[in-house]
């Protein structure tokens, strides 16, 4: 029986890489479950001509942006577990669904990660009139007067949401969080000096901190990798003594039940593409370098994330 | 047509026809206090002193107004008439008088239903070519060459435009 | 500054980039002319094709689309009453019935000219005055831009004709529909049943196809056996000429001045100057009943403003990195893509590009006149066919815009109900128009006055704060004294007519 048991598996297996053997074989969908035109949608469509190079198939990127993002993440979800359907986006974005909706799908476990490729700290900024140099700074003067300081974020309920309650719980900082519609809105009013900080996924602004419009007063997780050599040693958030690493690694998923070998060769695939030239050059010119995780560190990191979300949402955000 | 001024006298089949709409109009702000909050969520003031259900609350409040106000003219103006008038009579005399164009309203809304339904699990040229024929069809089209020829066309347009073209995930 | 343009031209006179800019454009207005179809869409889709491009050729490419889907989503408003924008709608009121009464090719002719100059005009002071236009764009805080809403919103009865209780009751229940799915500030889910779909709230390409395009259908199929102007056996097309447009200078200098001051304003642009300029011009017209049956200047004023949001959305993407619009934001990610980085410093990194993208404009603007003159007669021969052929295309189209908006079947059902529903209502004399209204400027103006009442604090007197709020106050509380006073003066007339 054992041998029966066994001689089946052999089978299977052989006959499973047999038939994926040839993948890929037609293009790969890659979607986005946002609109076309932000961060994690620059960030896939900077990727995927050397995603594609790597695979040697045509890879389109689809935007399914309806449900506040769930919606692309369930057509994954339901996908054939073949290999030509993926997701694409930021990690935190996928544990901030899960951990504050009620949602049809876990961060975890849901779906099958296939590897991260770029990774950027949420960091605090501020306008150079306001003539803040440190996060301490903001703090301390906050403290002094709850409630009159703003903290301007890109909305609720994501990391910026989350690193905003995390100074201000653990620290008690006392900041009034004004959350605005998405990243863009946010911008407009941190060069227009509307707010006292902006807390924001880098490397957007970075353009404005070179020109020395604003300035990095603090940060979720470590800015060694972005391409202005000044703030590469802003101190972050653990420095201050805040137990939280807040930030988003945009990367791939795979629905669930995706053979081994389809990912093994996708896994091979976003490595190559991670690595090239060519994506190294876009998030050069983004403001980050480029990072790889494997499925495996990329799932680690995923633990991580949402071990942190657990605790400050148990904590400063349970209301 | 769909923005002419109403210039002739209303009758009580007219006037029947806003009562509806004026209870619908209830049922839309009156339903909107029960269904503004699924989720259950905190209902905590936030820093500007308003909270997420303020302002829809607030819009259904006066929605609620202004359809009690209609609904109550719409009652006047009904009452005031002295015309006999019976519901059941004028409905079925109406739908035996514009049979033709009741049938075309209401497959016209089946088909694209159907079209909708059939959207991503049949391949999209053909579907679409048989909507468009089904179409002409429903719209009193004899000229069977014609529209076989149109369907066609049309169908493979739309697949040129909407599959190869904008890569519409169909 | 004047070199830079110089420079830019001459590089937009390179015959590849003229080629790309026009292709863009003519493709622009073809997508833009099918209903439902938008900007955004287009362009997204030559993302890929231009990665291979330098940087100004794929802009150019991009800005052709832009330019070209302004107007082209006018012809489709005009001949099919079935918009693609927000923006075209409001050119549908009076371009549907000029195009009933057999004036298509006079209302395409308005409006070619019109999106002309209101594009010329807007290029003029964004060049001259970028400064300004990006401050507009900076300083225009929350505040700003939810008087200027509801400036817009305090227009409806600009918008109703006989009854202004059902102009205001299809508002609110615009402004309802407009605050379903979650709240913009704090995220919390509101009339969504506990559906996922509804999440996001109702698309809006669905509502604008299900309000304009399904109901129309649905409406027009007791006309299905009659002979309309649009088909009769000898048809000539008649364009207006250009005395007969510049006869009109109020309606384009208002839409031109309101398109590129508040098309600067990001996130109220080109929805809030169109609807704005109509208003205005039908409130100081010397024969307002005529505005929603077919009077030219209603064709007019929105579409020069439409068009003159061009220069204001573009300078502050431009300078400073913020995105006027869907179809600007998509261009900051092709910035990226291409190399560049949108932000404070562009004008500096990427003067050459800056300038070129400057350049193209305007000449995508003369591009867009002339293909648009010469496309006239044939979109007018296409679309004056029988409504038993045109119909059953119409709906393809806008089942296909509904189901583009998320690349979700949700909205095609949305479009479908919602033409149920405005059809219903439009036979008992509830302009849908009014609905729309809502379902675009509620969501603007509950968003701005909560963020700007929590930057302040809940401090009300934010909106009297600075002199340009004081004047739109004033500005509003005038127009609500002017729309009663006019709805007390149609009722006693019409009374009086009975």
């Amino acid at each position: 029986m054992r041998i029966l048991i066994l001689g089946m598996f052999f089978i299977f297996s052989t006959l499973s890489s047999f038939v994926f053997a040839a993948y890929p074989e037609k293009a790969i969908r890659v979607i986005v479950p946002y609109k076309a035109g932000g961060g994690t949608d620059s960030i896939a469509r900077g990727f995927v001509g050397a995603f594609s190079k790597a695979a040697g198939v045509d890879v389109v990127i689809t935007n399914v942006n309806g449900g506040a993002g769930s919606k692309g993440i369930i057509q994954v979800m339901k996908s054939k577990p073949d290999g030509y359907t993926l997701l694409l986006t930021g990690s935190t974005d996928m544990i901030g669904l899960s951990t504050f909706r009620k949602m049809p799908f876990k961060a975890i476990g849901s779906l099958k990660t296939v590897g991260g490729i770029y990774t950027t700290p949420t960091y605090v900024l501020a306008h150079k009139d306001r003539g803040y140099k440190s996060l301490e700074e903001v703090i301390a003067k906050s403290k002094a007067n709850p409630g009159t300081l703003i903290a301007g974020i890109g909305g609720k309920f994501g990391a910026h949401d989350v690193l905003a309650n995390a100074v201000n719980g653990y620290k008690n900082a006392g900041f009034r969080i004004v959350a605005y519609d998405g990243g863009a809105m946010l911008k407009k009013a941190t060069i227009a000096n509307e707010v006292d900080i902006c807390i924001i996924h880098s490397p957007v602004l970075l353009n404005e901190v070179k020109a020395g419009l604003l300035n990095v007063i603090g940060t979720g997780g470590s800015l060694a990798k972005i391409t202005y050599p000044p703030i590469q040693n802003t101190k972050t958030l653990r420095d201050m003594g805040v137990p939280a690493d807040v930030g988003v690694t945009r990367g791939l998923w795979a629905p669930k039940g995706t053979p081994k070998e389809v990912i093994q060769k996708l896994e091979k695939f976003i490595a190559a593409a991670a690595n090239s030239a060519e994506f190294k050059k876009f998030g050069n010119n983004f403001g980050f370098a480029p990072k790889y995780y494997t499925s495996s560190q990329f799932l680690d990191l995923l633990n991580l994330e949402q071990g942190v979300y657990n605790d400050i949402k148990g904590k400063f955000m349970s209301k | 047509m769909l923005t002419a001024d109403k210039t002739k006298k209303e009758k009580k089949s007219d006037i029947i026809k806003d009562i509806l709409i004026g209870f619908v109009i209830l049922i839309i702000s009156v339903g909107a206090f029960f269904t503004y909050n699924p989720a259950g969520s905190s209902l905590d003031m936030g820093t500007d002193g308003m909270n997420f259900a303020t302002y829809p609350l607030g819009v259904a409040t006066l929605l609620t107004v202004l359809g009690l106000i209609y609904l109550a003219n719409s009652f006047l103006k009904f009452f005031a008439l002295k015309e006999n008038y019976n519901f059941f009579n004028y409905f079925f005399q109406s739908i035996k008088d514009n049979k033709s164009l009741y049938l075309k309203r209401v497959n016209t809304v089946i088909l694209l239903i159907i079209y909708a339904l059939f959207l991503g699990e049949i391949n999209f040229l053909l579907l679409t070519s048989t909507f468009l024929f089904l179409g002409f069809f429903l719209y009193d089209r004899r000229d069977y060459a014609l529209m076989l020829v149109l369907s066609a066309l049309g169908g493979s347009f739309s697949y040129a435009l909407f599959v190869y073209f904008l890569k519409l995930p169909i | 500054m004047f070199e830079g343009l110089m420079g830019g031209f001459a590089n937009c006179f390179e015959p590849f980039n003229l080629l790309l800019l026009f292709l863009g454009t003519f493709l622009g207005l073809l997508v833009g002319a099918l209903p439902g179809l938008s900007s955004p869409m287009a362009i997204i889709i030559l993302l890929p094709v231009t990665y291979s491009l330098q940087p100004l050729p794929a802009l150019l490419t991009m800005i052709g689309v832009y330019v070209g889907t302004k107007l082209g989503g006018s012809f489709s408003a005009i001949l099919l009453r079935t918009p693609g924008t927000p923006a075209g709608a409001c050119t549908a009121l009076d371009g549907f019935p000029m195009a009933e009464k057999g004036q298509s090719g006079l209302a395409l002719g308005y409006a070619t000219y019109s999106s002309f100059f209101g594009g010329v005009t807007s290029w003029i002071i964004a060049v001259t005055c970028i400064p300004f236009i990006s401050g507009i764009a900076l300083k225009s805080s929350n505040a700003d831009i939810a008087l200027i809403a509801i400036m817009g919103l305090v227009m409806v009865s600009a918008f109703t004709r006989g009854s202004m209780l059902k102009g205001f009751i299809g508002v609110c229940i615009g402004l309802l529909i407009g605050s379903m799915g979650m709240d913009r500030t704090d995220a919390i889910e509101r009339f969504t049943f506990g559906s996922l779909d509804l999440l996001s709230g109702v698309p809006f390409a669905a509502a604008l196809v299900g309000l304009f395009g399904f109901a129309v259908v649905i409406s027009d199929l007791s006309l299905m056996k009659s002979t309309s102007e649009l088909v009769t056996t000898k048809f000539k097309i008649e364009l207006p000429s250009t005395f007969d447009f510049l006869k009109r200078w109020k309606a384009w200098s208002i839409g031109g001045f309101f398109g590129s001051i508040i098309g600067a304003v990001p996130g109220v642009g080109a929805d809030g100057a169109t609807w704005l300029s109509y208003g205005t011009v039908k409130n100081n017209s010397k024969n307002p009943e005529d505005f929603g049956k077919g009077e030219p200047d209603g064709v007019v004023a929105p579409e020069t403003a439409n068009n003159a949001t061009t220069g204001g959305t573009m300078v502050p993407m431009l300078t400073l990195g913020i995105p006027g619009d869907a179809s600007t934001a998509i261009m900051i990610g092709a910035l990226y893509l291409h190399g560049l980085q949108p932000g404070v410093t562009l004008m500096k990194t990427g003067a050459e590009v800056v300038y070129g993208m400057l350049a193209g404009l305007l000449l995508a603007g003369v591009f867009m006149f002339v293909i648009a003159m010469g496309a006239i007669r044939f979109f007018v021969y296409v679309l004056r066919q029988h409504r038993s052929i045109l119909f059953p295309f119409v709906m393809v189209f806008a089942t296909m815009g509904a189901f583009a908006s998320y690349n979700e079947y949700f909205p095609v059902y949305v479009a479908i109900f919602l033409g149920v529903f405005g059809f219903l209502m439009e036979e008992r004399g509830f302009p849908v128009v009014t609905i729309v209204l809502g379902v675009i400027l509620g969501p603007i103006i509950e968003y701005n006055t909560r963020v700007a009442l929590q930057v302040a604090n809940a401090d009300w007197t934010t909106f009297i704060d600075t002199w340009p709020r004081i004047i739109m106050i004033g500005i509003i509380a005038f127009l609500v004294f002017n729309e009663v006073k006019q709805g007390l003066l149609r009722r006693k007339l019409s009374k009086q007519k009975l």
